[in-house]
């Protein structure tokens, strides 16, 4: 269980250089790669992207990251806990049936894997990152030059799902 | 496979005549020679001896000509000498080979070449003819990496450069991966040439569009080459006018000293603030429950929900796993055959503990964070958002603040325009290389054979995309294809091996950095390795952290490969700093069995005495210089003041003078009367 990155968002983030001081490590790939997530599952949670309906696969992929870096251990579980409740609302598991809402979880979650999620669970994220990544490209149009600019430009994007 | 040198005789040559035995037993083996005496002719003549090439350029000797190969290998002789001769002697699996050639002006060939071993059963072999097994260490790139030039081992660092990934590939020869697609794409072609089944003219066609679009693929790459070349040329130049000024406005007013000190203080303590404040903001976007009240209420709505539904369960499956093999159960029902397959049946509806276990954490760290109520990311960012301001207000300072310096200093007046221009051209430069290298799009493709193409990416495709036409016309595709696959897999190997190594090498690499530059401050760490290495901090390194960085890299890299070999090194500390000499004389004994040097007297400063101790004294030690009377004085001196040191194999002739021995190592006179009777 990997968590993917496509080749598109791959090549975007790290046209830069990914801001030159460190070139696009695999631990700042993991944050555009979360950053992209958070924002694919915000967008379907306040009901502006309803395309993710349909959204199974993500083109040309690669996996990059088998566990969760130093920088998510303590949030591992609340980001997890976003990504199941978003699940909930997109598949609409109903909330008082255990049974469905059990077998939801043995689908999605796995303590067998460093990321904790099932191979389902990890595409699911990769498919919310995915989309996060085309709404990012498309707000900002090029990568920002400096960290301290996409950070601004970023929270701009994020702000418009979490007011 | 263990290749040792065990010595080498020269007559005739560049070099003084000498006949060298070195001792198995011994880890370092000292040559001292001052620059002039025929160092760099050495280093040549061994390359020669070990590969059998007399190509001096694939040989990256300076001593080669462009194009005139034959004169590079004359102007190896003694200008008083029409022939000369070297042979080494070599260890190779503990079996004894000697590799000879004879350089003859007058001969048509110029040099040949025999090999002499007991294997041979007595009788030489008039060629180059070393061992089959060895024979892929001793090509020129392999042997390039174990007889070297010390000052220019730091090349690994170059950003423009491959040598890194060059030195990988040699020693884990993946270069037979690359021969393999090689020999496969040929068969390919001689294969699809014998189906031939299209008509000639419009094969032949296709061939020469494949050419030209080869030839355009080529003279790109080496454009490309070029312009990364000249980057790297004005950086280097502009660095160097960068340092000249800031020097002359030092120098210039301490007023300039002072006040510069303090905006870089300001400059620095802001950029700590910047990533401080940077850490703050991805800490808050990282952490969903105190991102905003929006998500922190989803993430409370699945708490909520799991809450309604009572899960998890209090009960793991285990639970039920256990029950079932007990005869009766905790009310006192007896557990018969009907009830155990009941209880297991139910199990099912039940998660594992582990499972259990996660689902309790995810309910747990959003009911810990249930009263942070801190959304201040925007605060985080406004702040950044001023500190940003702030440091482009500094940098607007310290240019002024340069510029003022500069007014009434003509050189600074001519340092700016100079560093000015240098931008300039560094800009444009970097705009050339992205047309070679830019993710070409659709529009890019609409290009005809005779078109200007830069684009290294559209040449490719261009080939790719007309081979398969070709082979397609030709009904050849299907074994295009197999090629293509072939391909795919070997190039898939290499990519994934070399994921491995490089890997496991950034850590071999950083351990004896750890070691050998355990005083840098900041600390020495390895950013990547790839085409070459990348430092953390890399502008920062003094010359020698560079050296010493660039040895432990050669020594990770060695203990990858089964072979060992002698390293041959010309300078080997070349300008490191007194204090680093010490851990490099230090490590370079661990760096492989086998240790030949040449040094100058200056370099045996603190280097020295500190490599005879760590290989516990197990070396040797030669002195060769040409004769003047300064230091056929000083030898005078010696013999009186230290007769028990004279070693008989000490051999005066009417240039040079040869003497072993550590005694007369440590005693020989320095650079400083060196350079007073004009040696160097």
């Amino acid at each position: 269980m990997n968590f993917k990155i496509s080749k598109a968002a791959d090549e975007w983030f790290g046209g830069k250089g990914a801001f030159e001081d460190k070139g696009l490590t695999n631990a700042r790939l993991m944050d555009f790669y979360y950053f992209s997530a958070l924002v694919g599952l915000l967008s379907f949670l306040k009901g502006s992207n309803k395309e993710f309906k349909n959204i199974e696969k993500i083109p040309d992929t690669r996996e990059f990251m088998d566990e969760w870096t130093l920088d998510y251990k303590d949030n591992r579980y609340s980001i997890i806990g976003l990504l199941i409740e978003t699940e909930i609302q997109r598949i609409i598991i109903d909330r008082e049936d255990k049974n469905s809402v059990k077998e939801f979880f043995k689908s999605m979650l796995s303590t067998d894997s460093g990321i904790h999620l099932t191979t389902k669970g990890a595409d699911r994220l990769s498919s919310y990152s995915y989309m996060g990544y085309l709404i990012i490209s498309d707000e900002m149009k090029k990568m920002p030059e400096t960290y301290e600019t996409f950070l601004a430009k970023y929270y701009k994007i994020l702000s418009k799902f979490i007011s | 496979m263990n290749i040792r040198i065990l010595g080498w005789r020269s007559k005739g040559m560049k070099c003084p005549d000498i006949d060298l035995k070195f001792d198995p037993k011994d880890m370092v083996d000292f040559i001292q020679m001052k620059n002039g005496t025929g160092k760099t002719t050495t280093l040549t003549l061994i390359k020669i001896a070990l590969t059998g090439n007399q190509d001096l350029s694939l040989l990256q000797s300076t001593r080669a000509i462009k194009n005139n190969n034959k004169k590079a290998l004359i102007e190896l002789l003694n200008k008083n000498n029409d022939i000369g001769y070297f042979s080494l002697d070599c260890s190779i699996n503990a079996k004894l080979y000697t590799f000879e050639f004879v350089i003859d002006k007058d001969d048509k060939e110029v040099i040949k070449f025999s090999t002499q071993s007991p294997e041979y059963g007595g009788k030489g072999r008039s060629d180059y003819d070393p061992p089959e097994d060895a024979a892929p260490f001793l090509t020129p790139q392999f042997v390039e990496l174990f007889v070297f030039d010390g000052e220019k081992a730091g090349t690994i660092f170059d950003s423009v450069g491959d040598k890194a990934e060059t030195t990988i590939n040699t020693l884990c020869q993946f270069n037979i991966l690359d021969e393999s697609i090689e020999y496969a794409e040929n068969f390919l072609k001689e294969k699809a040439q014998k189906i031939g089944k299209g008509d000639k003219g419009k094969l032949t066609g296709y061939n020469n569009e494949i050419k030209i679009y080869t030839k355009k693929l080529e003279k790109a790459k080496e454009e490309l080459d070029q312009h990364r070349r000249n980057i790297k040329k004005y950086s280097g130049e502009k660095v160097e006018k960068e340092n000249r000024l800031d020097k002359l406005r030092i120098t210039g007013s301490l007023d300039f000293k002072k006040e510069k000190a303090k905006l870089n203080e300001q400059i620095s303590t802001n950029k700590s603030n910047m990533e401080k404040k940077r850490g703050e903001i991805v800490k808050c976007i990282l952490n969903p429950t105190i991102l905003s009240s929006f998500t922190s209420k989803a993430l409370l709505s699945l708490n909520g929900s799991l809450e309604t539904l009572k899960l998890p369960d209090k009960v793991a499956r285990a639970f039920f796993d256990e029950l079932s093999n007990n005869d009766e159960c905790i009310c006192g029902t007896k557990i018969g055959k009907k009830e155990k397959e009941h209880i297991l049946l139910n199990k099912e509806n039940y998660l594992d503990d582990d499972l259990t276990g996660l689902l309790n954490s995810i309910k747990t760290s959003v009911s810990e964070e249930r009263d942070i109520k801190d959304f201040n990311i925007k605060e985080h960012l406004d702040s950044l958002a001023d500190l940003v301001v702030f440091a482009s207000t500094l940098e607007v300072k310290l240019v002024r603040l340069n510029k003022n310096a500069d007014k009434n200093i003509d050189e600074a007046i001519e340092l700016n325009t100079r560093i000015e221009v240098l931008t300039n051209m560094i800009t444009d430069e970097e705009k050339f290389i992205k047309l070679y290298t830019d993710k070409p799009e659709r529009k890019d493709y609409n290009v005809d054979v005779n078109d200007d193409i830069y684009n290294i990416k559209v040449l490719q495709d261009n080939i790719e995309k007309i081979t398969n036409k070709y082979h397609e016309y030709n009904k050849s595709i299907t074994l295009k294809n197999s090629f293509d696959t072939f391909q795919k897999i070997i190039r898939k190997t290499k990519e994934e091996s070399s994921k491995i190594i490089l890997s496991g090498m950034k850590s071999k690499v950083q351990e004896k950095i750890d070691i050998v530059l355990s005083d840098a401050r900041p600390p020495i760490k390895i950013d990547h390795i790839g085409r070459y290495v990348k430092l953390d901090g890399q502008e920062g390194l003094s010359e020698g952290q560079r050296l010493s960085t660039a040895y432990c890299f050669m020594a990770a890299a060695f203990s990858y490969s089964d072979v060992t070999v002698p390293f041959i090194v010309d300078s080997p500390t070349g300008k490191i700093d007194d204090d680093i000499r010490e851990n490099v004389g230090k490590m370079l004994p661990l760096v492989t069995d086998q240790f030949i040097t040449f040094i100058t007297p200056v370099e045996r400063a603190f280097f020295y005495s500190h490599i005879r101790t760590a290989c516990n004294k197990k070396c040797s030690h030669v002195t060769i210089y040409n004769r003047v009377k300064k230091i056929d004085d000083w030898y005078e001196n010696f013999k009186t003041k230290y007769p028990e040191y004279i070693d008989k194999r000490n051999t005066i002739n009417d240039k040079y003078g040869i003497i072993y021995g550590h005694k007369a190592m440590s005693t020989y006179t320095t650079a400083q009367e060196a350079q007073e009777i004009g040696e160097d």
